[in-house]
């Protein structure tokens, strides 16, 4: 399964760690399981870095409600990304790792 | 940590937190088990491969947004259903469960991707008409029809929506035959002149023209086709179309090609040829924007133009609209209003179109006289024709136009008395440049002051330019940013104009050492100075100057630490020390 798109073809970006991509997949997989209304605010924040107001614009809503959505959108992932040991390991060790 | 802790929190990952924030943010992460759930994920995505897109692109957040809902959607068909069951009975249940929850959910989901890619059957619809327009039934055609069967245009020129994504501009003498019914394919058949149509890519729509000869399919592009006494030739300007001739094999003609319908090979495109193209496709793009429902056209205003004697040529933001009388739909906004007949006094002026309103004009084109000044009171004698709406509009326009000039006659004074005090010359106030509208240069004494110069104003320097941009007059757009960046230096347009001079010789114009110095010229502060500085990264990988490139990165990466382009600027500076 692709993280949250498709990668593009000459991409190099991130490192060439096999074990952050295998990770990367598994958080794809608890994303793939917010509802589409808060995933696509969540991708455009975390994987795009765009701002709220950005978003608010791009998904032609308020601000308010991009920041709603992003805050329930979190927990849902959190809650998904949290039953994949994998990725409960990662986030458990996360403090650590820095 | 306390619960105010965590809002914070949450405040920070919702905005760009600075490194003092972002180490408090680590601090608490570490301590806060859902917080830390919430930054060890970010941190995740954050270098997760994202979809390619075109800088400089427009489109490019509209494509964006695109691209991650489509992947999106792909993905909640693939999502994972079920979860490792703890008992066997229980993981009966939930497998049937899960099971009759899937079926019913591809069901939906394939009925959902099928409706919502499939397109609504539907009919082109006129957006332009001007001059002689006939339906099949032999009536003119008006703006906001939906012709069905043949479209005859003789003198004059038409322009028509296929739903959002197509635009397709009519030449004069043309014949086309358009689907009888609502069709989901979108497409027409191409009896004799010539059309020019623009297919926007981010769409994804399929368009086809059928011609005697053969057929041509396209996705996202512009191109022209002709057909001229049974020869039809294919010439395309952006993109790539595909060509199925009646006889011979598929061909795919490129970019820049040119293609006569029965010959294997395909010639290159003369530049002006591709240029009028791309002009005739701009004009359909500007007269109503791609993206804008062809059918409530909600962001778009219709003007009627009439002039006596009719015939005279209508521009609109100095695209070509076609001889009076002439119809159109038009975006919403102000916009400049030509209208010009050889031996006649040319108008100019400011229309304001609403959204959703209408505006007619009518021009008495009056006889040029020794005195100049005959188009104002022909323009004046409309404006008691006009309705109340429409007369606002124009009172409005003098008054942003009198005020314009206010302004720069204020600092041209300034300008003059400081050039004297330095110089203890006598200013030459008797400037005029040769594209100088008739209309808009009231004729003065040489004697007079700089107040009553005809020279035009910065405002008015920065409108030609952006009018002749739009127009794709790269080279002459430059001369009159030139020109604004000479006379008003020191001027707010001065400074834009310095930025859009330096993305216009870099983008368009291929002269990146130039584009290097109108960047430069436009300095560190200012509020495009994160265009300017973008720009000079640009223009430096243009040069192949690498290691000033990469400075200029690094600089922009500090200086601008919320700009769109960071992430990419930062994934190439990756790429470029890996290089290294």
């Amino acid at each position: 399964m692709v993280v949250v798109a498709e990668p593009r073809d000459d991409d190099q970006s991130g490192d060439d760690d096999p074990a952050r991509r295998l990770l990367q997949r598994d958080v794809a997989r608890a994303l793939a399981q917010v509802p589409l209304q808060r995933r696509v605010p969540l991708v455009l924040k975390l994987v795009y870095q765009y701002s709220v107001a950005e978003i608010a614009e791009m998904t032609e809503t308020r601000e308010n409600t991009v920041r709603d959505r992003l805050q329930v959108g979190r927990r849902e992932l959190r809650k998904a990304a949290l039953r994949d040991p994998a990725l409960r390991s990662y986030v458990a060790s996360w403090g650590v790792e820095r | 940590m306390s619960a105010r802790d965590c809002d914070r929190t949450r405040e920070l990952l919702d905005g760009v937190p600075s490194t003092s924030e972002q180490q408090w943010l680590q601090a608490h992460a570490r301590q806060c088990e859902h917080c830390r759930a919430d930054v060890a994920l970010a941190a995740l995505l954050a270098d997760a491969p994202a979809p390619a897109f075109t800088e400089h692109d427009e489109l490019a957040d509209r494509r964006l947004l695109d691209a991650v809902l489509d992947t999106a959607r792909q993905q909640h068909d693939a999502a994972p259903l079920l979860q490792t069951p703890r008992s066997p009975r229980r993981a009966a249940r939930v497998v049937l469960w899960a099971m009759s929850a899937a079926a019913v959910l591809a069901v939906a989901a394939v009925m959902v991707t099928w409706l919502a890619r499939r397109p609504a059957p539907q009919r082109a619809q006129l957006y332009l008409a001007a001059g002689d327009v006939r339906a099949a039934d032999g009536t003119p055609a008006r703006v906001g029809d939906r012709p069905a069967g043949r479209l005859r245009v003789g003198r004059g020129q038409a322009a028509l929506a296929f739903g959002p994504a197509v635009r397709v501009q009519v030449a004069s003498d043309t014949q086309l035959e358009l689907p009888a019914a609502p069709s989901r394919e979108l497409s027409l058949r191409l009896l004799q002149g010539k059309i020019v149509a623009s297919v926007n890519p981010a769409r994804k729509v399929a368009f086809s023209v059928q011609t005697a000869a053969g057929r041509i399919e396209v996705s996202g592009t512009t191109f022209s086709v002709r057909a001229h006494d049974g020869q039809v030739t294919v010439s395309v300007a952006r993109g790539s179309v595909r060509v199925t001739p009646s006889r011979g094999d598929v061909t795919t003609v490129q970019r820049g090609q040119q293609l006569v319908l029965g010959e294997k090979t395909s010639r290159p495109l003369l530049t002006a040829a591709r240029e009028a193209i791309e002009r005739a496709g701009s004009a359909i793009d500007a007269l109503a924007p791609a993206g804008s429902s062809a059918a409530g056209l909600s962001s778009v205003a219709r003007l009627f133009v009439h002039s006596t004697p009719s015939g005279a040529m209508v521009r609109l933001d100095g695209i070509e609209l076609g001889r009076t009388p002439v119809a159109v739909h038009a975006r919403a906004g102000t916009r400049l209003l030509e209208v010009r007949l050889d031996g006649r006094q040319p108008i100019r002026e400011h229309v304001v179109l609403r959204a959703g309103a209408r505006l007619e004009r009518d021009f008495e084109l009056a006889v040029p006289s020794a005195s100049s000044g005959a188009a104002a009171p022909a323009a004046s004698s409309v404006a008691s024709a006009q309705p109340p709406r429409a007369k606002h509009t124009r009172i409005a326009s003098r008054v942003r136009r009198a005020r314009a000039a206010r302004r720069a006659a204020r600092r041209a004074r300034a300008r003059h008395a400081s050039a004297r005090r330095a110089t203890h010359e006598p200013s030459n106030p008797s400037r005029v440049t040769p594209s100088q509208s008739p209309a808009a240069s009231p004729s003065q004494s040489p004697a007079a002051t700089p107040s009553q110069s005809p020279t035009p104003t910065a405002a008015e320097l920065l409108g030609r330019a952006r009018a002749l941009r739009t127009a794709r007059r790269f080279a002459d757009a430059a001369k009159v940013y030139r020109t604004l960046i000479r006379r008003f230096a020191s001027s707010r347009q001065a400074a834009s104009a310095r930025v859009s001079l330096g993305y216009l010789l870099l983008d368009q114009l291929h002269q990146p050492k130039k584009a290097l110095a109108a960047f430069h010229a436009y300095g560190r502060r200012g509020a495009l100075a994160q265009e300017a500085a973008y720009g000079e990264i640009l223009a430096l990988r243009a040069l192949g100057r690498s290691s000033a490139q990469i400075a200029a990165m690094r600089a922009f990466v500090k200086r601008f630490p919320k700009a769109l382009q960071r992430r990419r600027i930062e994934r190439e500076l990756r790429k470029l020390d890996k290089r290294r």
